[in-house]
C-alpha cells in the first residue's frame, strides 16, 4: 500500500510543477464545452427535439461529457510507449514488486480525481453563468447503473490505452497510430455529439466495438434513455470487451517484452 | 583597415532570481530581482587579414560571448564592433555570406541524413554556383579526407568524421573570416591533430581570418602565434606567445646535468626540485633570484651542462589565473 | 529574391521528406489518417445535423459548410507554411537556432520552415476542392465582388494567424521559455469550424479581438455570402496590416535581446 501512497505523491508534485501545462490542457476542455454547449443552444432554438434528445438533455449530455472525459478518456497509459522507446526505465518496475500496470493505474487515479474536481468546477460554472436547464436523474438505479457503466468504462479506456501503447514494441512509430486510433476512438464513443446522429448502420456496427460504452452508453444510462435491452446488451458487451481486453494485454505485452530482450534492450 | 576590429566592447548578462514555491512564483510576477553579470567588459583589439590569434582563458572569461558578439547573434551592451567592414549585429547578409562560425560540440548537420544534404543546404543559403561548390568540396573533402564520407548519415560516422564534414559545411562558402568556438572539444588525440594541421592549412592556403578558442594548450601552442587572453571579461594580455611567459612567469626553470651524485637534499635547499634522475635534476627557482642562484650552483655543484628556460606555457597561464583570483 | 527563397523552402522539405520516409512512413500515414477521420466526422455531422434542422443561426447547410471548410483551409495552411514555429523553443534550447541567425537568411522563414511536410499539400488540395464546391452549391447566388472581397479576407486572415505564430515565435527567442502558449491560439482556433454567431457576445468578443478568429474565418465567408458590412471589411484589414507591423517590431526585439544559450 506504500508503494502506491508514494507514487500518488511523487504524481501530484509533478502535476504542481506542470502547472502551466495543466491549466492548458484544461483549457481545451472547456473550448470544447462551450463550443458544444452554443452549438446546441442554437440548434435548440429553432427545434425542440432532435435525435431523440431535447434541449434539457442534450445540454446534460455536453456536460457529462466534459466530467466523462476527464475520469474515463484520460490515461498517462500514453507514456507506456515513451517508456518502451526512451530506454526501457520500465525494466526496474518489473524487478519491484509493484505490477507495471497497477503502477500507471494508481497514477491515473491521481489524475482523475484532480481532472475531475476540475471538470466539475469548469461545469458548474458554465452552468451557472448561462443558467443552463438541465436533465437531473432522480432514479436510484439508474444513477447507479451510470456509475456501474463509468466503472466499467474506466477499465475499458485504461486497457485500450496501454495496447496501444504496446504497439511501441513493434514500432517506434506508434504515435502517429495512436494520434488516428484515439480521434476514431472519441467519436465513435460519442465524445463529441451523440452516436444518433451517425447513421443507423454505422452504429449498430459501433455497438459491436467496446467504444461506444465508454461516453454515450453511461449517459444514455443516466438520461433514462436505455431502456431493459440497451442495459443488458451494452453491459454484456462492455464485460465481454473488458476481459478480451484484459487477456490481449496480457498476452501482447508477454510477446513484447520477449521482442524488447532479443532486441537487447 | 583591420579585418577584425573591436573597441570598448562590453556585454552584461541579467539573470532573474526566482524564490522557490508558489510564493516565489507569485512575487516574481511584480517584481523580479537579478543579478548582472559582465561577461565582456571593455575590451579592445584589432585584427589583422590572415592572422590567425587565438582567444584563451578559463570557463566563463567571456571568449564564447565575444565571439558570438562578433558573429551578431548578440547585441553588446556598449562598445563598437567591425568586421569586414561591416557591424556584426545589423546582421546584413552582404556580411553574413563572408564568414563562418563553428561551435565546438553544436552541430549544423541533419543527424539522419548523409552530409551531402546538409551540404546542399547550405549551397542554396549561401548562393553558391554549381561549379564553385563541386571545387570547394572536392578540395576541403580531399583535405580532410573525408570524400567517401559524404553519403553516408552523419549520425552513423564517428565524433572526429562528423567533425570534419561540420567543417566542410562550415568551409562551403570560402568564408573570409573563420570563427571557431572550442573546435577540439570531445576530439581524441589524433583528432585534435588532424583538425589543428586542417585550420593550419586553411588559414595559409586561403589567407582567412581565424580567430579560436579554447581551452586546449596544445591548440592554441601549434597554432597561434598571437593569444589574447580572457579572464572575468577583461583582457588581460595580448601579444605574441613567447611574451607570456616573459611578462608573466615568476620563476626559472633550471636544467642541470650533474658529473657526480649530489644528494636531492642539497638541491631543495635552493628551489622547487623537478625531477631528480641522475644525471638530471631540473628545479623551478623564482625569477629575482635566478641570477644569484646560478652563480651558486655553478660553484658549488659539479655541473656538466645547465640551462635556464622559460617554465612551461600551461604552468604559466595555470599560474596567472590562479594569482588573480 | 524569392527563386531564392523558394529554393532553399524546397530543399529543406526535401530534406524533411527525406527524414520521413526513412524513419516515419508509418507515423505519416496515420496522421494524415487521423486527419482525415477527424475532419470526416466533423463534416458528416454538420450535413446530418443540418438535414434535421434545416438552419443554424440562421445558416443553411452550405452557408454553415462554407464557415466550415473556411475554417479547414486557413488551418490547414497555415499549419503547412508555419510549421516550424511549433519548434521554435526547442530549436533555441538545442543550439541550433545560433547557427541559424548567423547565416544570410531570414531567421523567421528558416525556422517557420524548418520541418515542412509536403504531405501537407495533399491534405490541401482536397480542401480547396471541397471548398469550392459548397461555394458553387450555395443557396444564394454569389457575385464576382463578393468572391474577390472573400480571397482578400481569406489572404488576410492568413496575414493575422501568420503574425500571430510570428509573436509566439519571439516570444520562445526572448525568454527561452514558453512552449505551450501556442496551443491557446490553436484550441481557440477551433471555434470558428461553427458560425460565430452561436456564441454569445463575451464569448463572441474573446474570439473576436483577443484571438482574432473571427477576423481569420467568419469575416471571409460572411463577405463571401454578401452580409458582412463594408465597415468590417476595413476593420478587418485593418487589424490584419496592424498585427503583422506589431508582431514583426516584437520580432525584431526578441531578436535584440537574445540571449543564446550557454556554453
Amino acid at each position: 500500500m506504500r508503494k502506491y501512497l508514494a507514487v500518488s505523491r511523487i504524481t501530484v508534485s509533478n502535476i504542481l510543477e506542470y502547472r502551466w501545462n495543466f491549466l492548458i490542457g484544461h483549457l481545451r476542455s472547456i473550448v470544447l464545452l462551450v463550443m458544444l454547449y452554443y452549438l446546441w443552444t442554437a440548434v435548440f432554438s429553432k427545434n425542440n427535439n432532435l435525435f431523440g434528445y431535447g434541449l434539457a438533455q442534450m445540454i446534460t449530455y455536453v456536460l457529462l461529457v466534459t466530467i466523462i472525459r476527464a475520469i474515463v478518456l484520460n490515461s498517462r497509459t500514453d507514456n507506456i510507449s515513451g517508456e518502451i522507446s526512451g530506454g526501457g526505465k520500465f525494466f526496474t518496475y518489473l524487478l519491484q514488486p509493484i505490477g507495471y500496470l497497477r503502477y500507471w493505474f494508481t497514477i491515473d487515479v491521481v489524475y482523475k480525481i484532480i481532472d475531475l474536481a476540475a471538470a466539475i468546477i469548469e461545469v458548474t460554472l458554465l452552468a451557472l453563468i448561462v443558467k443552463a436547464t438541465l436533465f437531473l436523474q432522480t432514479n436510484p438505479v439508474s444513477i447507479f447503473l451510470f456509475l456501474v457503466s463509468l466503472g466499467l468504462a474506466i477499465l475499458l479506456y485504461f486497457f485500450l490505452s496501454a495496447l496501444i501503447s504496446y504497439v511501441t514494441f513493434w514500432t517506434y512509430q506508434g504515435w502517429g497510430i495512436r494520434f488516428a486510433f484515439v480521434l476514431f476512438l472519441e467519436f465513435s464513443a460519442g465524445a463529441f455529439f451523440p452516436l444518433n446522429v451517425l447513421p443507423a448502420t454505422f452504429v449498430n456496427f459501433l455497438k459491436l466495438t467496446p467504444f461506444p460504452y465508454l461516453v454515450f452508453f453511461p449517459i444514455n444510462i443516466y438520461l433514462g434513455k436505455a431502456n431493459f435491452f440497451d442495459l443488458v446488451f451494452g453491459f454484456s458487451m462492455s464485460a465481454l470487451w473488458l476481459a478480451i481486453l484484459f487477456l490481449t494485454a496480457k498476452v501482447v505485452w508477454r510477446r513484447g517484452l520477449k521482442i524488447y530482450e532479443a532486441a537487447g534492450g | 583597415m583591420a579585418a577584425i576590429s573591436v573597441k570598448n566592447l562590453s556585454k552584461s548578462f541579467r539573470l532573474y532570481q526566482k524564490e522557490p514555491g508558489l510564493s516565489g512564483s507569485i512575487k516574481s510576477l511584480f517584481h523580479r530581482k537579478f543579478t548582472e553579470t559582465k561577461a565582456v567588459d571593455n575590451i579592445s583589439f584589432d585584427i589583422n587579414e590572415g592572422e590567425l590569434v587565438g582567444f584563451i582563458g578559463p570557463n566563463g572569461a567571456g571568449k564564447t560571448t565575444t565571439l558570438k558578439i562578433l558573429s551578431g547573434l548578440l547585441h553588446p551592451t556598449s562598445g563598437q564592433a567591425s568586421v569586414l567592414g561591416f557591424v556584426p549585429w545589423q546582421r546584413k547578409q552582404a556580411f553574413q555570406r563572408q564568414f563562418a562560425l563553428v561551435m565546438g560540440q553544436k552541430n549544423q548537420l541533419w543527424w539522419d541524413l548523409p552530409a551531402q544534404e546538409s551540404f546542399l543546404l547550405n549551397k542554396e543559403i549561401y548562393e553558391i554556383s554549381d561549379s564553385q561548390y563541386k571545387k570547394t568540396i572536392s578540395k576541403l573533402s580531399r583535405m580532410l579526407e573525408i570524400e567517401d564520407l559524404l553519403k553516408i548519415p552523419v549520425r552513423k560516422l564517428s565524433l572526429g568524421q562528423r567533425m570534419k564534414a561540420e567543417l566542410v559545411c562550415a568551409l562551403l562558402h570560402s568564408p573570409k573570416v573563420l570563427l571557431l568556438d572550442e573546435p577540439s572539444i570531445g576530439l581524441d588525440v589524433i583528432a585534435q591533430e588532424k583538425m589543428r594541421q586542417f585550420v593550419k592549412n586553411y588559414n595559409q592556403e586561403f589567407n582567412s581570418t581565424i580567430i579560436l578558442t579554447s581551452h586546449y594548450m596544445g591548440d592554441v601552442l601549434r597554432l597561434c602565434r598571437r593569444v589574447i587572453v580572457l579572464n572575468e571579461g577583461e583582457i588581460i594580455f595580448d601579444g605574441p606567445l613567447e611574451k607570456i611567459s616573459a611578462k608573466y612567469s615568476k620563476e626559472k626553470l633550471f636544467k642541470i646535468q650533474l658529473e657526480s651524485q649530489i644528494p636531492k637534499e642539497e638541491f631543495e635547499k635552493l628551489g622547487k626540485v623537478g625531477q631528480y634522475e641522475l644525471p638530471l635534476v631540473t628545479i623551478t627557482i623564482p625569477r629575482n633570484e635566478a641570477t644569484e642562484k646560478a652563480s651558486l650552483i655553478l660553484d658549488k655543484f659539479p655541473i656538466s651542462d645547465l640551462t635556464i628556460e622559460e617554465p612551461a606555457i600551461e604552468d604559466i597561464i595555470r599560474h596567472f589565473f590562479e594569482r588573480k583570483k | 529574391m524569392v527563386t531564392h527563397y523558394l529554393k532553399i523552402w524546397w530543399q529543406l522539405g526535401v530534406i524533411n521528406f527525406n527524414i520521413q520516409y526513412v524513419a516515419s512512413r508509418i507515423s505519416t500515414t496515420f496522421l494524415i489518417l487521423g486527419k482525415i477521420i477527424r475532419f470526416g466526422f466533423f463534416f458528416f455531422f454538420l450535413v446530418a445535423l443540418l438535414t434535421n434542422t434545416k438552419t443554424l443561426a440562421g445558416f443553411s447547410l452550405y452557408q454553415t459548410l462554407l464557415f466550415f471548410m473556411t475554417f479547414n483551409f486557413v488551418d490547414i495552411t497555415i499549419q503547412f507554411l508555419l510549421r516550424g514555429i511549433y519548434l521554435a523553443r526547442q530549436l533555441v534550447r538545442e543550439g541550433q537556432f545560433d547557427s541559424i541567425l548567423v547565416k544570410p537568411i531570414n531567421p523567421l522563414f528558416r525556422v517557420a520552415s524548418h520541418n515542412i511536410d509536403f504531405l501537407d499539400f495533399f491534405t490541401l488540395v482536397p480542401t480547396i476542392i471541397i471548398l469550392g464546391i459548397v461555394i458553387s452549391r450555395l443557396e444564394t447566388p454569389t457575385t464576382f465582388l463578393n468572391l474577390l472581397i472573400y480571397f482578400a479576407l481569406v489572404l488576410n486572415g492568413l496575414v493575422v494567424a501568420t503574425a500571430i505564430h510570428i509573436i509566439v515565435a519571439a516570444v520562445a527567442v526572448w525568454t527561452q521559455e514558453i512552449e505551450q502558449e501556442i496551443w491557446i491560439y490553436r484550441d481557440l482556433m477551433t471555434m470558428g469550424r461553427f458560425p460565430l454567431e452561436i456564441y454569445s457576445a463575451p464569448v463572441k468578443t474573446v474570439i473576436t479581438f483577443i484571438i482574432p478568429v473571427a477576423v481569420m474565418v467568419t469575416f471571409p465567408a460572411k463577405a463571401l455570402l454578401g452580409i458582412l458590412s463594408t465597415q468590417l471589411v476595413i476593420v478587418s484589414l485593418t487589424i490584419g496590416v496592424l498585427l503583422l507591423a506589431a508582431s514583426l517590431k516584437i520580432w525584431s526585439l526578441a531578436l535584440k535581446n537574445y540571449t543564446s544559450v550557454s556554453g
